[in-house]
């Protein structure tokens, strides 16, 4: 499984990393941009992310942004629907308002921090991913 | 180098409850470590670097409490809030739940509980770290050392 983290804290994409790095290859954004351009590196190199994990509250580009254009891309290239990255958006806040707005960008689920590590690894095996530590 | 309330006094409760009660707790190190898969050392590394950054993630809030800039401080707040919860820096991670508003009021005292509650994480976490030193120690005491 190849997996993109992208949070502006350091703090937050370190925990994530820690969690999803025994179960496959992370890579890590540091804002909206960054998960743009390492999403379209990716595709071009021919090893598109499977997961990618991404804050809402971010400056700048914000996750629902980040989302959206990730969907807007895949749509450009024709991704089928089973080719496209699956998303999991995370987010401090329970704000009902929130979770209806990520929804609309794009995701597959919604965590509030802080990540709880089986609660996100059994949104990754709902996700139809195969989870096994990787030895 | 970190400030300190030097010469004043600290109501005495018990290691790692919150003021608030609730069960919140200063730091839940327990669910932490658990969630890290035991790994004692990453739990260090991350709560280390998480203290290290926190004087100028300070620092930002202060100037936007300054600057009257709650759109700013709400950000910065909310920032701190999801690192504190992802370390389970619980009480830490609670605030912003009594004072994310859309205007300043209350800036101040959200400021000066936040300032609070990060020192009160850092001496926790310091002592927790420092004991677990001493104990380590003590494993590889003189009882251990030959020759």
């Amino acid at each position: 499984m190849k997996i993109l983290i992208t949070d502006d804290d350091f703090i937050s994409r370190n925990v994530l990393h820690a969690i999803l790095l025994p179960y496959g290859r992370c890579d890590i954004a540091a804002d909206g941009q960054a998960a743009l351009d390492a999403f379209m590196l990716a595709h071009d190199e021919g090893k598109p992310y499977d997961l990618i994990c991404v804050d809402v509250q971010m400056p700048g580009m914000d996750g629902h942004e980040t989302l959206k254009r990730i969907r807007a891309l895949e749509t450009e290239m024709a991704l089928p629907e089973d080719k496209r990255v699956k998303a999991i958006m995370v987010s401090a806040s329970r704000d009902v308002k929130n979770v209806i707005a990520a929804k609309e960008s794009g995701c597959e689920a919604y965590l509030v921090k802080p990540v709880e590590k089986e609660r996100l690894l059994d949104e990754i095996r709902e996700l139809k991913f195969k989870v096994s530590a990787i030895s | 180098m970190r400030e300190r309330e030097m010469g004043m006094g600290r109501s005495i409760r018990p290691a790692g409850l919150a003021a608030g009660g609730c069960g919140t707790r200063v730091f839940n190190e327990e669910d932490f470590l658990r969630n890290l898969g035991g790994d004692r050392d990453l739990v260090r590394t991350i709560v280390t670097m998480f203290l290290d950054d926190a004087p100028s993630g300070m620092e930002c809030l202060k100037e936007a409490v300054d600057r009257n800039d709650a759109a700013e401080m709400r950000r910065l707040a909310h920032k701190m809030k999801g690192a504190a919860a992802n370390i389970r820096a619980e009480a830490l991670a609670h605030i912003e739940d009594n004072g994310s508003r859309r205007d300043m009021t209350g800036a101040a005292s959200l400021f000066e509980a936040t300032r609070r509650e990060l020192e009160r994480f850092r001496d926790l976490f310091t002592e927790k770290t420092d004991r677990a030193r001493d104990d380590e120690r003590g494993d590889a005491g003189p009882g251990n050392i030959s020759g």
